[in-house]
């Protein structure tokens, strides 16, 4: 490609639609489709001709992926489309267009929300919650009323809206936009300053590097050294088991009725339909372990890597699955496991944790999962990544521009802080009731979970197994891995931190810290 | 409470997880880095209107780390307001409260980088304060003993098992110490920057805050 010898554009599901070139010849999509009418979409990207046929070459990335991609073309084949209803505009955006209103010059407030509601997605939005949001954008919409001196948009004595510094106009355009972007840091050889970087990684995978760590980029590997000026400088190494660079992106959830497919063909005798190896792989789960049963919940438990894993087969998609997993975890930690993270795919949640799960049906009592359900919504790594989103899009926090990412850096402080804050004093706030619904229509899905818990209704098969089985395998592979915070971390934290005063020589002239409360003593 | 014990020219000090430091010998509790009204005076400069709610949460962790300790004084390192003007716009509740709070105690404000001139509260308003063998001041100096500072916000990274965890961290040498920023809506500065890792010497701990607080060998 870069010879230009192979004329190829690679794209992400930024294509998918609208697209009308007319002289793509193939379509090559890499990974499970998720969704039938996507595929379709995909595939009528080549020859967008009335009469030529589309053609593309599906690619599977794992097992799994091979079962659901033939489960997708048998569905398209048997016309069976599927698709979520559309929900009501998010109002995030909403609170975007009125500022960015704003800074093209003083408007009404009658006016932008007559035309807000003629569009379709905001037709049912109520004059209140369109004021709440306007409220927002001038004041923060706090309960504490704290800056009526210092309101963002102020009403003129015409009753016009306008900002009450029209230099805010600057960064409130640099500021639009719903996509997120993930900060990417650049990778640089060390002593090689000016050079052309290797690449990019996330900031997310950056961190969880320390020095001396290798990893795989463009096509070679190198160990990470340290951190300067926001630049990732390695040098060449020769290490045998490099780590993986994730690049995380925005994951579809497979719709339902792909799902419900994919159990069916669980349920057949053998899988003429599929290649060889990934019969054989069913195979083996059968003998192994077992195949998840229509009606029937499938929990494995085995220990692997020096934990102890389970894997809830609830075919809930992607989010559900990724719910199921910070309820679990926070049950697990309630009944005194440990959990330590978990990852979620489409079909499963892998969970980790120090002490191994034997009562699989206390764990998922489905009336304990749902009680817990609202407390749960506030503190979770899925509400914050929501409100980090929401937030930005809202104008409450700022895109880390590129300048302000070269300079100080450490003046700014983590959006987590803002979320609990406003939760512990503000609970009822616009922010976190935008919070809350964008998270639960899109990355809580909890509508699938119920969905689960009805088709099962508590026939759970628990399996407890020496070690990984088939079907369980890819999971360990996959990226994504959701760390949870609790009792664990700081019984790891401890561990580590006497090795690290152990093999440093500094427990010996340091005193060890101790476990009695002693402060109060001495006064 | 837990705390880590570790004694600085022959006083011993406890570092709690809240991010304080006791002085039990002398009743003394210190904290840096405020920022009190920090929110109004990002507002004030035309940024975004964060939860006006950060004063009242340092605050309240502040009068519990009193409740706690009783202390007889309290030493504030610098930068407890986020600017003067941010001193003068706190609600007044807020204001109250720092008065309850001082009632019946030594109260000394050492002078920030943000806070340089008087402020309107009551207490001793001082560059520095030397209580033998201590010295407290806002920024470190290089050859200073008995030394406890603030200003830099240190925080420290360990990774456990393939996850990392940050936090706001003491870090602590034979000759000084550098307190974590107290205040709610404080960012953090890596240990391994340059500065902090010229200030302190090759043996220096971080004991990162938390429920637990523990001693790493500073991340260099």
């Amino acid at each position: 490609m870069v010879r230009g010898e192979l004329r190829a554009i690679v794209c992400t599901g930024s294509l998918d639609l609208g697209i009308d070139w007319g002289d793509v010849d193939l379509v090559i999509q890499i990974g499970a489709p998720k969704n039938v009418k996507r595929l379709v979409q995909r595939i009528g990207r080549a020859n967008h001709r009335y009469n030529a046929p589309s053609k593309a070459l599906l690619v599977p990335a794992n097992r799994f992926e091979v079962v659901e991609c033939v489960a997708a073309l048998e569905a398209v084949l048997d016309g069976d489309l599927d698709g979520d209803p559309r929900g009501a505009g998010p109002r995030d955006v909403l609170c975007q267009h009125i500022l960015i209103t704003a800074c093209a010059g003083p408007f009404a407030a009658d006016m932008l929300f007559a035309e807000v509601t003629s569009a379709g997605a905001y037709s049912t939005l109520t004059r209140k919650q369109f004021d709440a949001c306007l409220d927002f954008c001038a004041t923060g919409g706090y309960a504490l009323r704290a800056y009526d001196r210092w309101q963002r948009l102020i009403q003129r004595a015409d009753g016009l809206w306008q900002l009450r510094d029209p230099r805010a106009t600057r960064a409130i355009r640099m500021n639009i936009g719903t996509i997120q972007d993930t900060d990417t840091l650049k990778v640089r050889m060390k002593r090689n300053r000016g050079g052309k970087p290797l690449g990019e990684i996330e900031e997310g995978f950056a961190a969880t590097l320390t020095p001396g760590d290798t990893f795989l980029i463009g096509g070679q590997i190198v160990k990470y050294e340290g951190l300067r000026e926001m630049t990732v400088e390695v040098s060449r190494d020769s290490a045998k088991k490099p780590k993986v660079a994730t690049f995380m992106g925005t994951k579809f959830a497979t719709s339902t009725q792909l799902s419900a497919r994919v159990q069916r063909m669980f349920t057949q005798p053998s899988w003429p339909e599929l290649p060889r190896h990934t019969a054989q792989w069913l195979e083996l789960q059968r003998t192994h372990s077992q195949l998840p049963r229509p009606g029937h919940l499938l929990i494995e438990s085995f220990p692997h890597d020096g934990r102890a894993q389970t894997v809830i087969y609830g075919f809930a998609g992607r989010n559900g699955q990724q719910t199921l997993g910070l309820l679990l975890t926070k049950r697990m930690e309630e009944m005194g496991l440990s959990p330590l993270g978990f990852v979620a795919t489409d079909y499963a949640t892998l969970i980790w944790s120090i002490d191994p799960v034997s009562d699989a049906a206390a764990l998922l009592d489905p009336d304990a999962l749902l009680s817990g359900m609202e407390t749960w919504l506030a503190g979770n790594a899925v509400m914050k990544r929501t409100f980090r989103a929401s937030a930005t899009i809202a104008g409450l926090i700022e895109r880390n521009s590129p300048q302000a990412r070269k300079s100080g850096r450490q003046a700014t402080f983590s959006s987590d802080i803002l979320s609990d804050t406003l939760t512990k004093y503000d609970p009822d706030h616009l922010m976190l009731q935008i919070t809350r619904e964008e998270a639960l229509r899109g990355l809580v899905d909890f509508g699938r979970i119920e969905e689960m818990l009805a088709r099962t209704r508590g026939r759970i098969d628990h399996l407890i197994l020496p070690r990984v089985t088939p079907l369980s395998a890819p999971l360990f592979l996959e990226m994504g891995r959701v760390p949870v915070k609790g009792d664990a971390e700081e019984r790891l934290l401890a561990e580590e931190s006497r090795r690290l005063m152990e093999r440093s020589g500094l427990a010996q002239i340091t005193p060890a810290p101790s476990d009695k409360p002693r402060w109060r003593v001495g006064y | 409470m837990n705390g880590y014990d570790f004694t600085l020219a022959g006083a011993t000090l406890t570092a709690p997880g809240s991010g304080a430091l006791w002085w039990p010998a002398r009743g003394v509790l210190v904290v840096s880095d405020l920022h009190l009204g920090k929110s109004e005076r990002i507002a004030r400069r035309g940024g975004a209107a964060l939860p006006p709610y950060e004063t009242r949460d340092t605050l309240t962790r502040l009068a519990a780390d009193l409740a706690l300790s009783d202390a007889r004084t309290v030493v504030c390192l610098g930068d407890s307001f986020d600017d003067i003007a941010a001193s003068q716009a706190l609600r007044e509740e807020e204001r109250q409260w720092i008065f309850r709070l001082q009632a019946g105690r030594r109260w000394v404000w050492i002078e920030g980088n943000h806070d340089p001139g008087p402020i309107e509260f009551g207490g001793a308003h001082l560059a520095e304060l030397p209580i033998t063998p201590l010295i407290f001041r806002h920024i470190a100096r290089s050859g200073a003993s008995g030394e406890i500072s603030g200003h830099y916000h240190p925080k420290a990274t360990v990774s456990l098992r393939g996850r990392t965890v940050t936090r706001a961290a003491f870090l602590i040498d034979a000759d000084r110490v550098i307190l974590p920023a107290y205040g709610t809506y404080t960012g953090g500065l890596r240990a391994q920057t340059p500065v902090l890792r010229d200030l302190m010497h090759p043996q220096a701990v971080a004991v990162l805050t938390g429920p637990h607080p523990t001693a790493i060998p500073m991340p260099r």
